[in-house]
C-alpha cells in the first residue's frame, strides 16, 4: 500500500496517453482499469441520482423542463455506463459487441421467460443470472491484459513505465 | 422464504463488494 492510489490521477496528457475525465466518461475507445471504472461508475451514479432526486422532490408538479432535465441526466448516465463498460471490455481484449451478451441477453431472457413454460422460465432466469454474474466479474473484477493490447496501452502502466 | 431471500441477497451483496474491493486494491499495486 505504499504507493498513492492511481485511480484518481487522470490528467490530460496525450504524450503519456493517460486518460482525462471527459475521455474516461464519454469515449468508447481505449482501455480502463478496474479502480477507475468503479470510481467513475459510483461517482456518476450518485451524482445522477441526487440530481434526479432533487428534481423529483423540488417539483410540486412535473414541469416539462424538469422532466426533460431528468431524462437528459438519465440518458447521460446510460451513455457513461456504456462508455465505461466498453473500455473495461477493451482492457480485457474483448470487443464492445460483448455488451450484447452481457447487457441485452439477460433482459431478453427475462422477457421471453414468462411466455414459455414455468420450468423453462426458471432455467432461463438462471442462465440470465449466470450471464450477469459473468459480466460483473469480467467488467468489474478481472484485471485487463498485461501490457499493450489491440485497444491500447495497459492503463496500469502508462505514465509510470520508464 | 423471505428470510432466505434476504439472507441470500445480503451474502451475494457482501461477496460482490469483497470482489470489488479486492479488484481495486489489486489495481493499486499492479506489479506486486
Amino acid at each position: 500500500m505504499g504507493k498513492p492510489l492511481r485511480w484518481g490521477a487522470a490528467p490530460t496528457n496525450p504524450k503519456t496517453m493517460v486518460m482525462n475525465y471527459s475521455t474516461m466518461l464519454f469515449s468508447f475507445t481505449g482501455r480502463l482499469n478496474r479502480a477507475r471504472y468503479w470510481l467513475a461508475g459510483i461517482t456518476t451514479a450518485i451524482v445522477g441520482m441526487l440530481i434526479v432526486l432533487g428534481i423529483a422532490l423540488g417539483a410540486g408538479r412535473a414541469h416539462p423542463a424538469e422532466v426533460a432535465l431528468a431524462l437528459a441526466v438519465f440518458l447521460a448516465l446510460i451513455w457513461i455506463n456504456l462508455a465505461l463498460a466498453i473500455k473495461r471490455l477493451h482492457d480485457r481484449e474483448k470487443s464492445a459487441w460483448w455488451l450484447l451478451l452481457f447487457y441485452v441477453a439477460p433482459s431478453i431472457l427475462e422477457v421471453i421467460g414468462p411466455r414459455v413454460g414455468s420450468n423453462v422460465n426458471v432455467l432461463l432466469s438462471l442462465v440470465g443470472a449466470g450471464i450477469s454474474i459473468w459480466a460483473f466479474l469480467e467488467i468489474g473484477c478481472l484485471r485487463g491484459t498485461v501490457g499493450p493490447n489491440s485497444y491500447g496501452p495497459d492503463p496500469l502502466h502508462v505514465g509510470t513505465a520508464a | 422464504m423471505a428470510t432466505a431471500v434476504i439472507s441470500f441477497t445480503l451474502i451475494a451483496s457482501l461477496l460482490a463488494l469483497a470482489f470489488v474491493i479486492l479488484a481495486i486494491k489489486e489495481d493499486d499495486e499492479p506489479d506486486s
